[in-house]
């Protein structure tokens, strides 16, 4: 029941993930109650964490904390996220006032105390960097360069207008006593014009320019400002001038400050200079900010009561640079957060001036590190810096009448991975991962008890990312990419690859198959989307070898598919095209049907040996005749011929002498053929450089025919006719083409790959145009129950003079050239002891090539055969039976002894039982890991698609079976598939 | 080269010019389809000017046997085209101090530079030179039109307006930017108090029969008329926030102060327009907030950058008209996509009904230079073609105060029109006549650097 509640619970999230932004799609108006349901919902105040509630919000102003929804109000159901309130940043420095210059700023003094951070803050800017980490206030600080820099500002990041994101206009009072504001810029104020009377001065030096001058300039600021103020009551005539800065100093009597010491030293200065100027019984706030060697004070700092801006560095992603070499580097203490903490300073957490301020979240982390609670380090960047700023009545925590600005996480604030989904201000959702976040990759971690590789491996308790349909890791913790969802199917469940059924007719006629011959190199499916594929998927069955099922004496292809569930994906559907051969000897016909195999495994080999002799042969004299300059009347290499030719040469090269057998036949052309299509349809790209237009958009229309490519290039620029083209050369990688553009003779070469061009047109001159283009629409996909003869694929060739002879091309034992490389499996369907041995015999003994016994009902008599060529064999019928008073189980009893076994349903979907019918064969004794074995990996090695599926490995399909327990246990439920990466939705949900 | 092209090129100059001083009393321009921007559009019909200013116009006028007659058949006839602002046709844009309020252009306009001649040939009529956007408060500016040897044979209006930027200029932070326009601002009426208070002084002292009350009075009359209502308000609470209650604008009189003060004295008494730069839609909110305290909103104009179009809201609320930058298209990168977004400012402010001025440079590529061409971009962007026509005509001309005489074509207005070859937003038309208070003062036919340039002139080019 529990695992059943987290399970539910992981799918609302994953959908709440992903369709957060759908399910919100419209914003609040006015007067609606919106209530959020979150996993956990952290308040920043008192309590810390209310589990399962529901933020209640009207009109941007949070109304409630509940544990049930208002009546009548629209619910948000965040699923698993967990919403915190809005971070809040005690300092930044984000205004414009980072670019000041020393000398332009006109007038400023000692003093800019008539500065305004505010003015200096672009509320057009994108924040959006800042949104996305969650922060949605931040203190906005005047410049940094003098004693006094003038006047903070605290603003939301978003929200309606100017007005609503001013939360102080003019908060604090900025005193920087800090090493950064000794020796101010000058100040340089030209008359105009320069008079005898007033002269052109050089610029006026600012105090104070040491570290003992500091008291004694505010000392001499606060008495200017009191002289000032007295002598402003005077009559006109003895009235000194306006002073803004002075003017300004005078506000500091009763406004609120803060001092910025760093050093323990400046920090002394600070409480000093509080004592001496700003004691705080007026009812003012004053804060100290920097305290970066807190540690060193803590019992002053304790006494002089004041709330501390802790500044804390960070290097994640970036490296320190050399310490050592800055003498005066600060010494910064992990555990100064949590110091202040025991000594019940109220503190808030900001970043260095080096540190990013969208790492707010990852300080307050970090801080934990130093022994801090996770409340605290909330609240250090939440409420604490809310109150320190003087607006906690409005934001940084999550009570009653508070603002509704929160921000909704994936999982806890500080676990690892955490990430930031959406940030609301005042109620509107004021950035989401969804819409506006990087793009990245698709991907999701599951996480269950047990995992099974399928290859014998175990992981207990571990987790399983998949990224893009493929696993891309397996392990105890796997990784999180930035946007992955996190399914928990809980400490009971067991994740296994998907199933094979090793042998099926799925997607044929019950009575097809007798023309069918090994040259049928592409799949006949009946149809792309068979009936019953969906409930062979649901069952586990996500793979299956099928051939159709009348046997043909050239050998039936088998070929490695996928039900097909859903359209559009008819690619994914062919695991590997041709991966064993089947034949039958059995029957009457036996005898013959015993001679005829081996006829063709003899020709083949001999047909496999002539092709390998000619390929080493071609290759030796491609590379002597490429040492010479080609001759000129060397005819022309049709581009089909160039792309068979050159993985056979490789290969040829790769081959062991004692390899050497027959073969006959050629597999060319159309194995290119059944490859899709990279060339033909619409590209749509810019030629750039084009000498006369500069960049020109076009779209070029190819019809690729295997041979050569044809089509019209129509420039999308006014008065340029269309051109068209033909002759062009493709090998698979490059187009090769001429054409006439504007009477020039035109040149285009250019790179195809992951459907897009990339190349250089050339002109006569040289000149050069650089092409790039995407593939906008394909060809229509292939109709793959079409018959291809082979004949029609060899007329393009043209012979090469000087080359040796190819040997003559036989379509069907073309395939046997792969069968004695070790790619294509043969199988065989015999029943009796004396057809069981005489195959093994043929197969294993004299030509060594792969051999897979189909249902070999009498293996009990022909065990020594078997026990000496180690055949694959595959079970269908005889799973238990009782033979002359004896339990046989003849899959247990193989296994056991070293052979790898299979199970088949020769059924075009019978194969949705197959759980069961394995399950049976483990019931009586066949070992459950060997079963799961049976079932994935092993019949996945023996037809040769190992490293797609059959197994939890990196880089094999995300076809992933979710069980409740125990696979072959019956009590076990299978919960889920998932087919290459997406989850096979449950009947009900189908059609609804 | 030889001594013709000398000659001609030296005549060319002056050319255009040399009819200035004879307007004819009367002047007919007849035939044309005209495009009187206020009221309704004439097909062939008949304008009559008669010193300098609009006699008439009408369908079946009779023309008086002593006009002089332009045969416009086939052609379109609209009002003179309007500059709302402009730095061009001064020796350098701005001085390098920040505050100077009392600086005009009327000392830095040079009448010969071949701006004017530009704008003439482009119909532009009537322009407000103004100086620059570097600077904090700039100095008063001049209407002028595109004709005379000298600044004064020249000028429209005297008071053209103060130049105040919102922005900051280039090295300073908007922050020292904002803080300096405030301090410029309060340092001034405290000034003016001071001045105010030793003349209430001295004429208590001096203990004359005419109390000072009575010259409050009698300034307060002459502004009653002139100034809104909420302009009164904010500098009662200006005056409020001081012990001694004296509103210096009602208490001095224009020879009270020294020069430097005047410009800047009309600017806060309401009397002088200020044209009140934003380049960044950060810096709206300021001007709005200088422009309210100071209590001259209700003559501000905000001349724009590109980025502003984000203010409109701002700007609406507030009641301000804007001129737009002359590459009225605002382009940014999308900091998560990488594609850059265009935003065209003409369409944004017609869909908001912010009034809004087109403003071409000289300086800009060939679209930007023309009034016309900016009304036809505007045009193809997707506004009004009625929009797009008072924005370079009636509405620039509100902007400076000129929208009793300027702007548009009606009866008792200036005689300020242009002939064109055909329809105003038609590529390929062209400004074939300028007439201007009355005088023919361009004609196509005869602008020999124009057919130099297209190939047209007699000499063949040369």
């Amino acid at each position: 029941m529990r695992s059943r509640l987290r399970l539910t619970r992981a799918w609302i999230a994953a959908l709440a993930l992903a369709g957060l932004a759908v399910a919100e799609a419209r914003t609040a108006t006015t007067g609606e109650l919106i209530a959020y349901r979150a996993a956990a919902i952290h308040t920043g105040g008192v309590p810390e964490r209310i589990e399962n509630a529901y933020l209640v919000v009207r009109d941007g102003k949070i109304i409630d904390i509940a544990a049930l929804a208002p009546a009548g109000a629209r619910v948000i159901d965040l699923g698993a996220a967990v919403i915190v309130p809005g971070l809040v940043a005690a300092d930044s420095s984000i205004s414009s006032a980072d670019g000041e210059m020393p000398n332009a700023a006109g007038d400023l003094r000692t003093a800019g105390a008539d500065l305004r951070a505010i003015d200096g803050f672009d509320f057009f800017a994108s924040r959006e960097d800042l949104l996305a980490a969650g922060v949605t206030t931040v203190y906005v600080a005047p410049g940094r360069s003098r004693l006094i820099g003038g006047r903070g500002a605290v603003v939301k990041l978003a929200g309606a207008s100017r007005d609503a994101r001013i939360l102080r206009a003019e908060s604090d009072l900025y005193v920087n006593l800090s090493a950064e504001a000794l020796n101010p810029p000058g100040i340089f104020t030209p008359p105009v014009p320069p008079t005898a009377d007033e002269p052109l001065l050089p610029e006026e030096l600012q105090s104070p320019r040491s570290t003992p001058g500091i008291s004694l300039a505010l000392r001499r600021l606060l008495a200017d400002a009191q002289t000032y103020r007295a002598a402003r009551q005077k009559p006109a005539d003895q009235r000194p001038a306006y002073d803004a800065t002075l003017e300004a100093v005078l506000t500091l009597a009763a406004s609120d400050v803060r001092l910025v010491g760093r050093s323990a030293a400046e920090m002394a200065r600070a409480i000093a200079v509080q004592r001496e100027f700003f004691a705080s019984d007026s009812g003012r706030r004053v804060a100290l900010s920097g305290a970066v060697e807190s540690t060193q004070m803590l019992a002053h700092l304790a006494s002089a009561g004041l709330p501390v801006i802790l500044e804390v560095e960070s290097h994640l992603g970036r490296f320190a640079g050399d310490l050592e070499d800055r003498p005066g580097e600060l010494r910064r203490d992990a555990r100064s957060a949590a110091r202040l903490d025991e000594k019940g300073i109220r503190f808030a957490l900001v970043p260095s001036r080096e540190t990013r301020l969208d790492q707010l979240r990852q300080l307050a982390a970090l801080a934990q590190a130093g022994g801090l609670s996770e409340a605290r380090a909330l609240q250090s960047i939440t409420s604490n810096a809310a109150h320190i700023l003087g607006v906690g009545e409005r934001v940084g925590s999550l009570a009653s009448g508070r603002d509704a600005d929160f921000a909704v996480l994936s999982a806890a604030p500080f676990a690892l991975g955490s990430q930031v989904l959406a940030t609301y201000v005042d109620g509107e959702r004021a950035w989401a991962r969804a819409e506006r976040g990087p793009k990245v990759v698709d991907s999701f971690v599951l996480r269950a008890g047990r995992i099974l590789d399928g290859r014998g491996t175990t992981f207990v308790d571990a987790e399983l990312l998949v990224i893009d349909g493929r696993i891309a890791e397996v392990g105890a913790r796997v990784a999180r990419p930035v946007g992955c969802r996190v399914i928990d199917y809980g400490p009971n469940a067991t994740l296994t690859p998907g199933f094979l059924d090793a042998r099926s007719r799925f997607g044929f006629a019950e009575n097809e198959g007798g023309s069918f011959g090994p040259e049928d190199q592409v799949v006949k499916l009946r149809e792309l989307h068979p009936f019953g594929a969906y409930e062979l998927a649901l069952s586990g069955v996500t793979t299956l070898i099928s051939s159709p099922p009348k046997a043909s004496p050239k050998g039936t292809p088998m070929f490695a598919v996928k039900p097909l569930i859903s359209e559009g994906a008819q690619d994914d559907a062919v695991v590997r095209e041709l991966v064993g051969l089947r034949f039958e000897v059995k029957g009457e016909n036996r005898q013959r049907a015993l001679e005829s195999l081996a006829s063709l495994l003899k020709r083949g080999k001999a047909y496999h040996e002539a092709w390998t002799q000619y390929e080493a042969a071609y290759a030796k004299w491609k590379a002597e005749s490429a040492a010479q300059p080609p001759a000129p009347a060397a005819a022309v290499v049709s581009p089909a011929k160039v792309e068979e030719k050159k993985p056979e040469e490789k290969k040829a090269e790769e081959k062991k002498p004692e390899e050497k057998k027959d073969e006959a036949k050629k597999e060319d052309g159309a194995d290119a053929k059944a490859k899709p299509d990279l060339l033909s349809g619409t590209w749509e790209g810019v030629a750039e450089k084009v000498p006369g237009y500069g960049t020109v958009p076009f779209s070029m229309k190819i019809e690729y025919d295997g041979t050569e490519a044809h089509g019209v290039i129509r420039p999308q620029v006014a008065l340029l006719a269309p051109i068209l083209f033909e002759k062009g050369r493709f090998d698979g990688k490059t187009l090769t083409v001429s054409f006439q553009f504007e009477n020039i003779h035109i040149d285009l070469t250019a790179e195809i790959a992951a459907e897009e061009m990339k190349g250089v047109a050339k002109g006569p001159s040289g000149n050069e145009a650089l092409v790039i283009a995407k593939r906008t629409e394909r060809p229509e996909a292939r109709v793959r129950n079409v018959y291809r003869p082979r004949a029609e694929v060899k007329t393009a060739e043209v012979e090469e003079k000087g080359a040796p002879k190819k040997p003559k091309l036989e379509g069907d034992l073309e395939c046997f050239r792969r069968a004695f490389r070790g790619e294509l499996a043969i199988a065989v369907d015999a029943d009796r002891r004396d057809e069981i041995e005489a195959v093994i015999r043929l197969v294993r003994g004299e030509y060594q090539l792969g051999l897979v016994l189909l249902e070999p009902k009498e293996y009990a008599f022909a065990r020594e055969a078997i026990d000496a060529f180690r055949p694959d064999v595959l079970w269908q019928g005889t799973i238990v039976k009782v033979v002359d008073g004896e339990l046989q189980v003849p899959s247990a009893e193989l296994a056991r002894a070293g052979v790898r076994i299979g199970f088949q349903s020769a059924s075009s979907t019978g194969g949705r039982t197959l759980r069961e019918v394995v399950a049976w064969a483990v019931q009586h004794g066949l070992s459950p890991q060997d079963a799961l074995s049976a079932v994935t990996s092993w019949p996945a090695d023996m037809f040769h698609v190992g490293d797609r599926v059959g197994s939890l490995r990196r880089g094999c399909d995300a076809d992933i079976l979710v069980f409740s327990g125990e696979p072959f246990a019956l009590g076990t439920e299978l919960r889920t598939v998932y087919l290459r990466g997406r989850q096979v939705e449950k009947v009900e949900k189908r059609w609804q | 080269m030889s001594k013709k092209f000398l000659t001609l090129s030296l005549l060319s100059l002056v050319a255009p010019q040399a009819g200035a001083f004879q307007a004819p009393e009367k002047l007919a321009i007849t035939g044309a389809k005209v495009i009187t921007v206020s009221g309704e559009t004439y097909e062939k019909a008949n304008v009559l000017l008669e010193n300098g200013r609009i006699q008439a116009i009408g369908k079946d006028l009779e023309i008086p046997w002593d006009a002089k007659v332009i045969d416009a058949s086939g052609k379109v006839v609209m009002p003179g085209l309007v500059v709302a602002q402009t730095n061009e046709g001064l020796d350098r844009p701005n001085e390098n101090v920040p505050v100077t309020p009392f600086l005009s252009v009327l000392d830095a306009l040079n009448p010969v530079d071949a701006f004017f001649e530009d704008s003439l040939r482009e119909g532009h009529a009537t322009i407000l030179v103004i100086p620059g956007n570097e600077t904090v408060i700039g100095g008063t500016g001049r209407v002028v039109k595109p004709h005379g040897l000298t600044v004064e044979s020249m000028t429209v209006r005297v008071d053209g307006g103060m130049k105040i930027a919102a922005s900051p200029r280039r090295g300073v932070s908007a922050m020292a930017h904002v803080a300096e326009l405030r301090k410029a601002f309060v340092e001034f009426r405290d000034e003016l108090e001071v001045a105010a208070e030793k003349k209430l002084a001295s004429a208590k002292n001096e203990k004359k029969a005419e109390a000072p009350s009575a010259a409050a009075g009698k300034a307060d009359d002459k502004k009653a008329d002139e100034k809104k209502p909420e302009e009164k308000k904010g500098d009662d609470k200006k005056a409020a926030e001081k012990p001694a209650p004296i509103d210096p604008l009602q208490v001095l009189e224009w020879r009270d102060l020294t020069p430097r003060q005047r410009a800047l004295f009309e600017v806060l008494s309401g009397r002088m327009p200020v044209f009140l730069w934003c380049e960044r839609a950060m810096d709206v909110a300021h001007a709005i907030e200088i422009a309210k305290s100071q209590g001259f909103l209700a003559r501000t104009t905000l001349v724009i950058g590109a980025e502003c179009w984000k203010a409109a809201d701002e700007i609406k609320a507030a009641g301000l008209s804007v001129i737009l930058p002359s590459d009225f298209v605002h382009r940014e990168i999308d900091p998560l996509t990488g594609k850059e977004r265009e935003t065209s400012l003409p369409k944004v402010f017609a869909a908001k009904g912010i009034p809004f001025a087109l403003n071409a440079t000289s300086r800009g590529a060939l679209l930007e230079r023309s009034l016309l061409l900016r009304a036809a971009s505007a045009v193809a962007a997707g506004v009004e073609p009625a929009v797009a026509l008072r924005a370079i005509t009636l509405e620039p001309a509100r902007m400076l105060g000129l929208q009793d005489s300027h702007g548009s074509l009606e009866v008792g207005k200036a005689g300020t029109l242009l002939v064109l070859s055909g329809d105003p937003f038609r590529s390929g038309t062209w400004v074939e006549e300028v007439v201007i208070d009355g005088a023919h003062l361009y004609s196509r036919s005869k602008d020999d650097r124009l057919q130099r340039l297209t190939g047209d002139s007699k000499d063949g080019g040369r």
